[in-house]
């Protein structure tokens, strides 16, 4: 028996494109709404395996149905799809688990492997999307950073500024020993490498940064 | 009576105030007698005995320090009932004046207050006055001890009933500031109480009203039902006697109803006067049924050991008699009478009166008339009395101030007398200060007329603007996009083939132009991923490095949280155009009261004085005044190690 979905696009033409797609992969399309919140009424009620949502509409937005299905316990799976290639609504989505997320640009590939990926029971996500937001983690953290203590940026602040062990000793009125203590402490909670030079390295790189932080 | 029925729930908000805050004594009291250890157990029938007992034995055994903890401990619990005890009043009186040298100051100090407590019971004033005082004398740190808090609260009771009301005043703001040193919410509450008091009988109705908003503020904060209810209560009275319309009576009756109601076991006098209340707003409304119920419920919580309850409820019953048949009930008319003038309730026993003489004159007894007539001149004369006794304790302080400013004149004048030259130099001195004000005001003027130039120069510069955006996105959309759909639209016409890379940069253009203008699904995303996006597009597009610290508790509405969004965007524009700086951090964290946004750059810096007043700097002027219209605290500091914008904002 074909899998039942339920479409919502405030652009029918727009609509009406998805419905063919969707139509040739051999699903059954059981509803096409230009109304957020009608779409979501369609969708409780009818409660089909799939449903997919464009961002943007009038009544509910495609985040708000997806909050509000995954509130009432709703099994149908969501995909998203939308123009916004803007990380901040794609993590949104992800953090409400929307099962797919989709660029309208790229909808007819998006969409098939999407649906092929959801008969496995897996999530599927626009991989442009997903490297943008790989890609957008590994700038510098100032929740680490703020995990250390002010002795610490101190030292760390030394470091940044090339000095030796006996240098920072002599500067922050502590014993060598105490200096050591504290670069293992910083390398520990900045999750660097056990070697020597690594916590050099990585002040050098990041000095400009955690000087504007304190 | 009114007014002696809210000092017995006084003495109960006293009470309560000792009960969290005397420290226990470390000396231990004998097993034999651990039933006088809890003040729970006064109730006990063992109790009395057991105490007797103790205090013999153990004085007998000269163990001094414990017959002191004991006569604490009852005094506490004699406190927390409300309980006079002769007995034991002569037994502490006793017990210091022979043995105080052998006993700890602090106990000293306790055992002293309760002396004075409970001879302020038997209205001993002076006795009481002499005890409290040296109460408050012996202890070592009189800013902070709650003893000394709420002797100086019963002080300033006694005060105000024997009508020195200034003194009252002292003391009273003295405990409050004990109190308020210890942060005792709940004793802060009540003693508004006694201020309250005091302000009635200054006639003072401003500052009456205040003190019992704050108890009301106070007892919600220290959840304190007794004194939120007697708040209430007195809000109520107050408003019975000086609102016609009962508006406010209805509200504030309407609230204690909420707080008795929900009291599992509320003090009877709450419930009484509750009821009393409500049958007044009954009868307001002319609705007899209801009141005449409520009357009932009022007789059936009366206390029956209380003249004022009585009193209360005779006049109760004698106004809804009046009210529904137009007539008194003859006896409980007389006996009214009679008590109203006992209690100086005189402007009711006038109503009641006046009532009874225009009954009698329509009936045409006239000798009756006469006589309710003359009874009724006499309370008025009595009520012009009372008045005129405030009038002169207001003209008393008018004239003392009077005095004082006379005194300060004459002593001038004597100056200027004895030393011409003085004179002179003062005159000289006042033309200065003429002069000076002068200058201040013009100055201030100039200052203002300076102010809305600027501001002028802000709109014209606004409009100017958005003429010069909306120009700049027609451009965008015509250069880039309309040129590109023509040539996709004539290379269709030609039957070429479109690819779908040229289609791709057109969404691209149409998407940043969009994106330029208002932050995608900003109010479902929220300010912290639209500014995270903000910062990754500028990363993506400038070399500048950003770093961000986010931690905002959503407590903004969207068009607050909008105006922050803008002022950021703005500062990286900023930044990205004038600093030439190579790294940024963003800073917006919520802290209890607060929200600190901040945004700091490692840029060539700029002169923050000079700049300001250029016209020409349109994106500073911008983020000042959607810091304005956010009510927010915008500073900005720059050197040339870079620049730091802070705007703090109250949540």
């Amino acid at each position: 028996m074909p899998k039942k979905i339920i479409i919502a696009d405030d652009h029918p033409i727009s609509g009406k494109g998805m419905e063919a797609i969707l139509k040739s992969l051999g699903l059954n399309v059981i509803g096409l709404h230009t109304n957020g919140l009608r779409a979501f009424n369609d969708i409780c009620l009818q409660k089909p395996e799939y449903a997919l949502l464009d961002m943007q509409m009038p009544g509910m937005s495609g985040l708000d149905i997806l909050e509000k299905i995954r509130a009432k316990n709703i099994k149908t799976k969501i995909i998203i799809y939308t123009m916004f290639t803007d990380i901040s609504i794609f993590k949104q989505a992800k953090e409400l688990h929307a099962d797919g997320y989709l660029l309208k640009e790229f909808a007819t590939d998006d969409l098939k492997a999407c649906i092929r990926a959801l008969e496995k029971n897996e999530r599927w996500y626009n991989p442009k999307l997903l490297e943008k937001l790989n890609k957008s983690k590994t700038a510098f953290s100032s929740e680490l950073y703020n995990e250390l203590t002010l002795k610490e940026r101190a030292v760390l602040k030394c470091v940044a500024n090339n000095m030796s062990t006996k240098e920072i000793s002599l500067e922050q009125f502590i014993s060598e020993r105490t200096v050591e203590t504290h670069r293992r402490n910083i390398r520990n909670k900045l999750n660097l490498s056990k070697k020597n030079n690594a916590l050099l390295v990585w002040a050098l790189e990041n000095k400009e940064f955690f000087s504007l932080m304190d | 009576m009114q007014r002696l029925l809210l000092a017995r729930t006084l003495f109960i908000l006293i009470v309560g105030a000792l009960i969290g805050c005397s420290q226990d004594d470390p000396i231990a009291i004998p097993e034999d007698y651990a039933l006088l250890e809890k003040k729970e157990n006064f109730k006990d029938s063992l109790y009395e005995a057991t105490f007797s007992k103790a205090y013999k034995e153990l004085l007998d055994k000269k163990e001094f320090k414990v017959v002191a903890a004991l006569l604490a401990k009852k005094g506490k619990a004699l406190d927390y009932y409300l309980k006079y005890d002769s007995i034991y009043l002569k037994q502490s009186v006793q017990f210091i004046d022979e043995h105080n040298t052998s006993i700890s100051a602090n106990q000293n100090k306790k055992i002293s207050y309760f002396i004075g407590s409970q001879y302020e019971f038997d209205r001993n004033y002076a006795e009481s006055k002499k005890w409290l005082l040296a109460a408050i004398a012996s202890s070592e740190n009189p800013e902070r001890d709650t003893i000394v808090g709420t002797s100086h609260k019963i002080l300033s009771s006694i005060y105000r009933v024997t009508t020195d009301l200034e003194t009252a005043q002292y003391h009273a703001f003295k405990a409050l500031a004990v109190f308020e040193a210890n942060k005792d919410l709940r004793n802060m509450s009540s003693i508004q109480y006694n201020i309250c008091r005091i302000s009635t009988a200054m006639n003072d109705d401003v500052s009456t009203l205040k003190s019992l908003d704050k108890m009301i503020y106070y007892g919600k904060a220290a959840k304190d039902t007794t004194n939120i209810s007697l708040a209430y209560l007195m809000n109520a009275f107050h408003f019975m006697n000086n609102d016609a319309t009962f508006k406010n009576v209805i509200k504030y009756s309407d609230s204690l109803d909420h707080y008795v109601s929900s009291w599992s076991d509320p003090v009877p006098t709450y419930a009484f006067n509750n009821a009393v209340i409500k049958t007044y707003v009954h009868l307001f409304n002319k609705d007899f049924e209801a009141a005449e119920e409520e009357a009932l419920k009022a007789d059936a919580l009366k206390n029956p050991a209380s003249n004022n309850d009585s009193y209360q409820i005779d006049n109760l019953n004698l106004k809804l008699s009046f009210d529904k048949n137009g007539t008194y009930d003859k006896e409980t008319f007389e006996k009214m009478i009679a008590a109203s003038t006992r209690n100086r309730d005189y402007s009711r026993a006038k109503s009641v009166l006046d009532n009874q003489i225009s009954i009698e004159e329509k009936e045409k007894v006239y000798d009756k008339a006469f006589l309710y007539l003359k009874k009724s001149n006499v309370m008025r004369d009595s009520i012009w009395n009372l008045e005129l006794k405030s009038k002169i304790y207001e003209f008393e302080k008018k004239y003392e101030t009077a005095k004082k400013e006379q005194q300060i004149i004459s002593q001038e004048n004597t100056l200027l007398q004895r030393n011409s030259i003085i004179a002179v130099l003062a005159l000289g001195l006042l033309a200065a200060g003429f002069g000076f004000t002068i200058y201040n005001n013009l100055r201030k003027k100039r200052m203002l007329e300076k102010e809305f130039q600027l501001q002028e120069n802000y709109t014209n510069k606004l409009l100017e603007n958005i003429e010069q955006e909306r120009s700049r996105i027609a451009g965008d959309l015509h250069d880039s996009v309309n040129h590109k759909l023509l040539l996709l639209s004539n290379k269709a016409k030609q039957g070429q083939n479109l690819s779908v890379d040229e289609f791709s940069q057109l969404i691209a253009q149409v998407r940043s132009i969009s994106h330029n203008l208002h932050p995608a699904m900003f109010e479902k995303v929220g300010l912290e991923r639209s500014i995270d996006e903000l910062v990754l597009q500028i990363m993506e597009t400038t070399p500048l490095k950003i770093t961000t610290q986010l931690a905002y508790a959503k407590e903004l509405k969207t068009a607050q949280e909008l105006q922050i969004y803008r002022i950021i965007e703005e500062a990286l524009n900023n930044i990205l155009k004038h600093s030439k700086a190579t790294h940024a951090f963003i800073k917006l964290v919520s802290t209890e009261a607060t929200l600190e946004v901040k945004i700091k750059d490692n840029g060539e810096g700029f002169d923050a004085v000079k700049i300001k007043d250029k016209e020409a700097n349109f994106g500073l002027l911008n983020i000042e005044q959607r810091a304005k219209a956010i009510k927010g605290i915008f500073n900005i500091s720059s050197s040339k190690n870079g620049t730091e914008l802070g705007l703090t904002l109250k949540t």
